[in-house]
Parts: C-alpha cells; sequence; structure tokens
C-alpha cells in the first residue's frame, strides 16, 4: 500500500536547542520512504515566547531541506494538544506527532511506515529513553550514555536495530512523544480532544482507546529508536498535567487503569527488551565456544563441578563455555564467557523447557530437546559430556548429528550402568559383573530397574558409541571398567588425570619425623560419612580401636549415624583441608569406600597434605597407591584385615615414612597442566562426521 | 550462512528463556543462581512487580528439602511403632515421625503397617525431617517420601490468610480431621478381605454415600 504524504509535525513551543538538535536529526536522516508518496515536516510554532525559537523556526521554513518545512505559527498560545489538531487538521496524510526534544535515527521513518501499513493499525511508537512502557531497559540507556552529556543516540538506535525481535508488539495506547498516526484512524476517530485533555498528558492515551473502540490496534516498532530528553515540555507542571491527565483517562475509561496495570505486569516488551539486554552481552565469535552437559548445578560441591570450575577457569583466556544441567524445573543453560571489553566474566542463565520430573528414559525426549534447544540458541564449537546422570542417554543421540567434536569424560561409570557405584545390592563392589543374573539381583532393589532395561540402555551406549571423538578417563582403572562392557576405539581414548583442585604448594607438604614416630597414629577417614564412601568401615576400625592409641577421625557431613569413637569434625572448605589435617596431627588418609572410584579428588588433597593414603585395592585409589607407592590399599569388605594393617603400621613406624616421604615427593597435577590437552580436544575435527540420513 | 531470520529466531529463543529464567527466580523456584539474568527493576518484590505471596512456613520446609535431598533412598522406607510419641517413617537412616494420622494410613497402603519398636531400637536411628504436607506455588499439595514427590489426593488444601485476619475470630475447639475418617479397625477389616472388598473399601473411605451408590452401579454395570 502506498500512502500519500506522510507529515512530520513538530509543535515548538520552548528549548531553541532541543528544537535544533530535532530539526537537525530530521534533516540529517530525510530521504526517499518507500511506500510514501512524499514526506512533509510541519514545525508549528505555538506563540513561543523565546524569540530565538521564532528565529529558528523562520531559519528552518527558510532552508532548503531534502525534506520540504511547512511553518504554521499560532497568533496566541493554544497549547501542545490544539496545536497539534491545527497542523492535523492543516494536513491530508498519516502524521507523525514529534516532540521537540527527540532527535530521530536511521532509517526511522521507514521502519514505522512499515508498521503502520500493516491493516489496521492507527498508531505507531518507537522505542526510547524516556517513554512509558517504550522505555529501553536502563543497561541499555546507560551503556549509551543516553542520559549524560554525550548521548550515543545513533550507536544506540542501530544497536536497538541489530538486537530487535522484530515483534511490533501491540500495546492499549501508543506514546505520545512519537506517535505516527494513520490518516484512516483520524478520519474515524477524528483528532485529539483538546476540550477535555488541553493542557496536555493523556489526550494520546484517550485518542488511542477511541481508535481500539472502533477497531484499531496499535503497535510499537521495536527496532526503531527515537532519543528524547523528556519531561522539558510543561517543566515543573509535569506531575501535576500527568496526574490531571490520569484523572480524566479514569472518568472517561473505567477499565483503563486495570487494563494499564495488567499491560505493565504482562510487559509486552518484556522478551523484546531482553533480547536488547542479552545484546549487550554478545560473545566474542573469535573464542572456541565449549558447551559442557553437567549433572547438577555448577556451584554443587562435588568433585566434578569443582574440577570444571578450576578447568573453565584455566581457560578462561582462550575459550569461552556454557553449562547445561537439570534443575527442578528444567535444563538450565549458564554461559560463561569473557570478552577483553569487558571486566568480569559474562554469566547468564537461561531455563530451557523442562518440568518437575525424575528422568528414568533411556532417551528422555525432554532432555534431548533441551540440549537441542541450547544448540539452537548459540554456536558452539565442542561438546564435552562432563555427566549424564539427569540427561538419560538423550544426549548422545541428539549429537549424533553435531558437527564438532563430542568429548566425553567418564567420571563415574553410568554408562556402564544406571547404578553408578557398582555396588551390588549397595552391598560390595560389582565390578560389572558379565553374568547378568547378578544384575537382575540388584538394579529392581537399587534403582527400581529391570535387567530388561540395563541391556537396553547398554544396547543404546553401544549403537552411540561413534557419537563419541574422544573418550577422556581420569585413571587406567575407569577404561578398564567401561572396556568391560563396550569396545571402545583405542584411538578415541585419551588419560588425563584431574588436576588437583586446591593449590598444591601447601606449606604442610613438609616431612615431620618426630610426628610420625613419636605422635599416637591418626588415620582420617575424609568425605561424605556414608556406606558408599566406606563409614562402616571407618565405624568398625573406631570400635575396634577404641581406648588404644589408635584415632579414626571423620571429616565430612555425616549422612548416616557414626560411632561414638569415631573423631568427627563435620563439613570442611577443600582448600582448608591439608590445614585441618595437619593441625590435627594426622598421619594418613583412609578412604575405605567399597565404590570404585573413577580418580579420587579427596586422596589428591590427601598427597597434597603430604599423607599416605589406605584404599579399596580395586578402581582408581588403588592404581594411583600402587604407581605412587604412598600408601597401601585394602579389601573394604574386609574390615578386619584393614585393622591388622593399621596395627602393623602403628607398629612399624619405617613403613609409615617410606610411604609419607613419597606422598610428600609426589610431584601434584594441577589442572592448568591439563587444559592444553583439552584444548587439543576441543579444536574442530579433521574430518566432518557422516550423518546418518 | 545463518540469515537474518535465523539469528533473529535465536535471539528470541535466547530472550524467551532467560525471560522464563528470571520469571522461575521471581517466584522463588530453580537451583541456578540466576545471575545475570535479571533486570535490576524486575527482581522479585521489585519495582514494577508485584510480590508474589510468601509460602507460608517456606522457610522451615527449605531446610527440611535440603536434609531430604541428601537422604540415601536405595532401601524401601518402612513404618515403625514407638511405645510412646507419633508412627514414624524410617528413611536413609534416619527416623521420620509422621504426626497426621491420615498421612499414617495413607502411608501405610504403601509402606505396610507399622511394626511395633521399642525406644531403644527406635534410638538406632537418627532424627529425620517429619513427614509433613509440603505445598508449592503450583499444584497439588505433596509429601516426600522415598526421594520421591507424591501428590496428595483427597486433602482439602488451605487457603492462607494474615494473622490479623485470622485473629477476626476467636479460637473455637479443635476439629479433628483424621477422627472425621473410617476408623482404623474398620479400614483393616476391609484390607483384609479379597480385592473386590479393597477396592470397596477404598471407594467408602473416598466417596459420599450416594457417590458410592453411582460407583457400585457402574461397576457392577461393567
Amino acid at each position: 500500500m502506498v500512502v500519500g504524504v506522510v507529515s512530520v509535525v513538530v509543535p515548538v513551543f520552548r528549548g531553541v536547542d532541543d528544537v535544533r538538535r530535532c530539526v537537525g536529526s530530521l534533516m540529517a536522516h530525510a530521504g526517499p520512504v518507500e511506500g510514501v508518496g512524499s514526506v512533509e515536516v510541519v514545525v508549528v510554532d505555538d506563540c513561543s515566547p523565546e524569540p530565538e525559537v521564532s528565529a529558528l523556526c523562520d531559519e528552518v521554513a527558510a532552508g532548503s531541506w531534502p525534506w520540504p518545512v511547512r511553518l504554521l505559527r499560532n497568533s496566541e498560545n493554544l497549547g501542545f494538544v490544539a496545536t497539534v489538531n491545527r497542523a492535523i487538521d492543516a494536513t491530508s496524510g498519516d502524521v507523525v506527532i514529534l516532540n521537540s526534544d527527540t532527535q530521530v535515527t536511521a532509517g526511522w521513518l521507514q521502519r514505522m511506515v512499515d508498521a503502520a501499513s500493516a491493516p489496521g493499525v492507527a498508531t505507531v511508537t518507537p522505542l526510547t529513553n524516556f517513554g512509558s512502557l517504550c522505555t529501553i531497559p536502563p543497561v541499555v540507556s546507560d551503556a549509551f550514555g543516553l542520559f549524560g552529556d554525550d548521548p550515543q543516540t545513533d550507536a544506540c538506535a542501530a544497536f536497538v536495530a541489530r538486537h530487535s525481535l522484530r515483534r511490533r508488539p501491540e500495546v492499549i495506547s501508543g506514546v505520545g512523544f512519537c506517535m505516527y498516526i494513520t490518516r484512516d484512524a483520524l478520519d474515524l476517530v477524528g483528532s485529539f480532544d483538546t476540550e477535555t485533555f488541553g493542557m496536555g498528558y493523556g489526550e494520546e492515551v484517550d485518542f488511542c482507546l477511541r481508535a481500539t473502540r472502533v477497531g484499531f490496534t496499535h503497535v510499537v516498532e521495536d527496532a526503531t529508536f527515537v532519543y528524547h530528553a523528556g519531561g522539558g515540555s510543561f517543566g515543573n507542571e509535569r506531575n501535576e498535567r500527568m496526574k490531571r491527565g490520569s484523572s480524566l483517562l479514569h472518568d472517561r475509561y473505567r477499565f483503563f487503569r486495570a487494563a494499564n496495570t495488567a499491560e505493565r505486569s504482562a510487559d509486552p516488551l518484556r522478551i523484546p527488551f531482553k533480547a536488547l539486554e542479552l545484546g549487550l552481552h554478545e560473545r566474542d565469535e573469535s573464542r572456541p565456544h565449549v558447551l559442557h552437559v553437567l549433572h547438577s548445578a555448577p556451584d554443587a560441591l562435588g568433585g566434578t563441578e569443582k574440577h570444571l570450575r578450576e578447568l573453565m577457569e584455566s581457560m578462561a583466556d582462550t575459550h569461552d563455555f556454557s553449562i547445561l544441567c537439570p534443575v527442578e524445573s528444567g535444563y538450565v543453560l549458564r554461559t560463561l564467557w569473557h570478552h577483553p571489553d569487558r571486566p568480569d566474566p559474562t554469566e547468564i542463565e537461561f531455563l530451557l523447557p523442562g518440568g518437575p520430573r525424575r528422568v528414568t528414559k533411556i532417551i528422555d525426549e525432554v532432555a534431548a530437546s533441551a540440549l537441542r534447544c541450547a544448540l539452537d540458541m548459540f554456536h558452539f564449537d565442542a561438546v564435552h559430556l562432563q555427566n549424564l546422570i539427569g540427561h538419560s542417554l538423550a544426549p548422545l543421540d541428539v549429537l549424533s548429528d553435531f558437527d564438532g567434536p563430542v568429548v566425553c569424560s567418564v567420571r563415574d561409570l553410568y554408562l556402564a550402568c544406571p547404578h553408578h557405584w557398582l555396588l551390588w545390592r549397595n552391598e560390595q563392589a560389582c565390578g560389572i559383573p558379565d553374568d547378568l543374573s547378578v544384575c537382575a539381583d540388584c538394579l529392581p532393589v537399587t534403582r527400581q530397574l529391570s535387567i530388561e532395561y540395563l541391556e537396553e540402555f547398554r544396547t543404546t551406549v553401544a549403537a552411540h558409541l561413534d557419537t563419541i571423538d574422544a573418550w577422556v578417563f581420569a585413571s587406567q582403572s575407569a577404561e578398564d571398567y567401561l572396556r568391560r562392557v563396550y569396545d571402545l576405539p583405542p584411538e578415541r581414548v585419551h588419560h588425563i588425570p584431574h588436576g588437583a583442585i586446591i593449590n598444591p604448594h601447601q606449606p604442610t607438604r613438609t616431612l615431620d619425623v618426630h610426628h610420625i614416630y613419636n605422635e599416637p597414629l591418626r588415620l582420617a577417614f575424609i568425605g561424605l560419612g556414608w556406606t558408599k564412601k566406606g563409614l562402616d568401615v571407618a565405624n568398625h576400625l573406631a570400635e575396634h580401636f577404641a581406648g588404644t592409641p589408635i584415632e579414626i577421625h571423620h571429616y565430612g557431613t555425616l549422612k548416616q549415624p557414626a560411632s561414638p569413637h569415631l573423631h568427627t569434625h563435620g563439613p570442611y572448605d577443600n582448600t582448608l583441608l591439608p590445614h585441618l589435617l595437619h593441625t590435627t596431627g594426622i598421619h594418613i588418609a583412609l578412604l575405605p569406600g567399597p565404590y570404585a572410584e573413577t580418580f579420587g579428588h579427596v586422596m589428591t588433597e590427601a598427597t597434597i597434605a603430604g599423607l599416605p593414603t589406605i584404599a579399596a585395592t580395586y578402581g582408581a585409589l588403588g592404581e594411583r597407591i600402587r604407581t605412587q607407592a604412598c600408601g597401601w590399599t585394602i579389601d573394604p569388605h574386609d574390615p578386619t584385615t584393614t585393622a591388622t594393617l593399621i596395627e602393623h603400621l602403628d607398629h612399624c613406624r619405617e613403613e609409615l615414612h617410606r610411604a609419607t616421604h613419597n606422598a610428600t615427593h609426589h610431584p601434584i597435577t594441577t589442572i592448568s597442566h591439563t587444559r592444553d590437552r583439552y584444548a587439543a580436544l576441543y579444536q574442530p575435527t579433521a574430518a566432518p562426521k557422516e550423518h546418518e540420513g | 550462512m545463518k540469515t537474518d531470520d535465523e539469528e533473529r529466531l535465536r535471539r528470541e529463543l535466547r530472550a524467551t528463556t532467560a525471560v522464563n529464567r528470571q520469571l522461575l527466580a521471581q517466584s522463588g523456584g530453580g537451583n541456578g543462581n540466576g545471575k545475570g539474568s535479571g533486570r535490576a527493576s524486575t527482581t522479585a518484590g521489585g519495582a514494577g512487580v508485584p510480590a508474589a505471596p510468601r509460602i507460608r512456613r517456606e522457610g522451615v520446609a527449605r531446610t527440611w528439602l535440603t536434609a531430604l535431598a541428601e537422604l540415601d533412598v536405595s532401601e524401601r522406607p518402612f513404618l515403625v511403632r514407638p511405645p510412646k510419641g507419633p508412627v514414624t517413617l524410617v528413611e536413609g537412616g534416619t527416623a521420620r515421625p509422621v504426626t497426621s494420622s491420615l498421612l499414617v494410613a495413607t502411608l501405610e497402603r504403601t509402606f505396610g503397617e507399622p511394626r511395633p519398636v521399642s525406644d531403644a531400637e527406635l534410638a538406632k536411628w537418627s532424627d529425620g525431617v517429619p513427614v509433613e504436607v509440603l505445598e508449592g506455588p503450583r499444584g497439588a499439595p505433596f509429601i516426600i517420601v522415598a526421594g520421591t514427590r507424591h501428590k496428595l489426593r483427597g486433602l482439602p488444601v488451605p487457603y492462607p490468610v494474615s494473622t490479623s485476619d485470622a485473629e477476626m475470630f476467636p479460637s473455637g475447639p479443635v476439629l479433628n480431621v483424621a477422627r472425621s475418617n473410617v476408623s482404623r479397625l474398620r479400614y483393616r477389616r476391609a484390607m483384609k478381605g479379597s480385592e473386590q472388598r479393597r477396592w470397596l473399601a477404598d471407594q467408602f473411605r473416598a466417596k459420599s454415600p450416594r457417590q458410592l451408590l453411582s460407583a457400585l452401579i457402574r461397576r457392577l454395570g461393567r
């Protein structure tokens, strides 16, 4: 549809500088507008008391501009509303009522015309920095200094145009600072109500509500920004006039206050404005972006979360990260981006589809859609599966057609068995038996799952092994366990021991011979106090050694009852653990859990404290004890033999001395040592993957 | 190469999901930290957004939830009846008192009748979180047992009023809702019968006489 003439009406009363800037911006951005026959500017001098304003009006009218300027001059001051009406009466096409303290920006009129050309539109209002519902978020105004001495108006307009969602939301009423009104609406509804709203404030709402009554709509052109100095139109009388206007509207439209409140609450611009806010935190696309799939909130206290936080921190100078994790209401995607122009990392959270539920399906559709949604939202160069619990196996399926590398860290053996503790009936280590009848006795009890579920679960993993480009194991034993179930391609297997998640350079890491030989033997059971971690063994030992010089201590939260002979110290801070152990005079870390660890951060912390370790002969702890010769391995199901070992160590301090020496001298790998290996895994794969179908 | 439309849809998806996160934070839900997700002016109870009414006893329940989340739920819970005090649900090595006899009757159906225990036996388990009815901002009231949220059906839902409003009326005698229910003896007798009698017991407990009659007619019709 082609509109004949569009008249930009600028009522002028005071503020010569504002008027100059307004007209200047109009002419700076004047040009052909598609769909419009011609554009004119109508300046109406409302008998300004400031001679310089009238002089400027004359100057503008006499000038040669891309858009012709027509000057109307009131012989007496009529006020804003009557002045606008006079201009409307003097024009024949659509009009834009533009306050004289505004500044328009590039492409503004074209987009306003486009928005107004939709059927049934009465008014179009752009976004601004001062304009009721159309006011952009303060963080955006601040970013462009819109309330400072040098507002970056054009830059802000370009930003808004770039980040707009172009939704053109419908609102109850336009806002008067810059309102495009179609001639159709004017013809049907008439112009502003001078008699009632002649003092200003409320006239545009009244007009819009009258237009709505006859079927017109009002939209916000959310890709257009027009600067509005604001508040100057009526000086100090502004508040009084606003109150009066509001009261008049309430008298005339009893529904309006409630509707207005509801609109403010629902906020039709909430999502467009959020898009603008997010636009301020754009990622530096030159940095690789890695998505971590995690089983819990990244702030949680588990070893995986701590390790991941440290890993991301150590790679912050080169990589951006996002984390997808399940929460009680769905899935949260949290960003951790660094930008050279911003001092702090950008941490934003997005709530992806989901709901309060327990993921029990092997491939959970909701988990799959959450991951797909995350992949749709941002470009990721690589995906790192840290832990799939809470996601089901859906990520393996979704990522089968992901173009970048998919890295899977085997932090527990969930992929081998949904009961990833690998404790048969929560009693003893199962070691992933070949005989599934053993599992048939366990899974229904421990996870309420059938053996058929396990078989289908493993079949699904096996079918998706190709999805994973790199399998990362922190220990050989973890790889050996997984290989009991799956035939992993050797070329895709990588061994990267977890680095220490606390500072490895601790003053406590010294060989104190006097302490080793002359103090009562003290052992520290460290970690969550429950069966999985070996509380039963610790309790047994505490009872066994009650009344002897051998002491069993516990550091951590107790989940199950502890023996009264166990010296309990309560929860601890990892970073302070070496100091705590040193202060208590601990000689040995006791990690007697039947659970087969895949690495064991606590053992690293004990080694940093300069302590040898007693732990299960199987799993990563046993492997590390044998490799580093800094401890002794036990059968967690045989506490009597463990007690004998401890008695032996109590009597043979030479042996304790040897192991302590090895622990204090064993080099500690830090996470920063491993960062280059992870960075290499995040590199694009050499050949693009062949996708099925 | 991304098209403009594709990029705009991406932005819209981001903005929508960020707003969702913000709204969840405002309603007090979620266990992310909400970093960077909110407009300063629209934080919970802040300017422009009416604050959601607080859930009664929310602070108390939150500590319970934290404790329940840490419970080892691998073993099936069971009910015990100590010599004194309420029936107790033993779960994850903790003893959880069930003060509501309505809830005791409900839990018996899943976890069996309470086993009598001595005080010494009860002392083996550490004090646990009481089994109480919880209510979120949406949905039916629920209890948490065996690491699972169980919605409750048939429980009248209270409508929160302020203390001052409640105190407009003087306090009267206590009405024991649990006692208004079918007697334990009658229920136990009904439960001992066949499946048909069990069904009848259910109907008897859940329906008014008129509803019961209609249900019976429908069942006989099948």
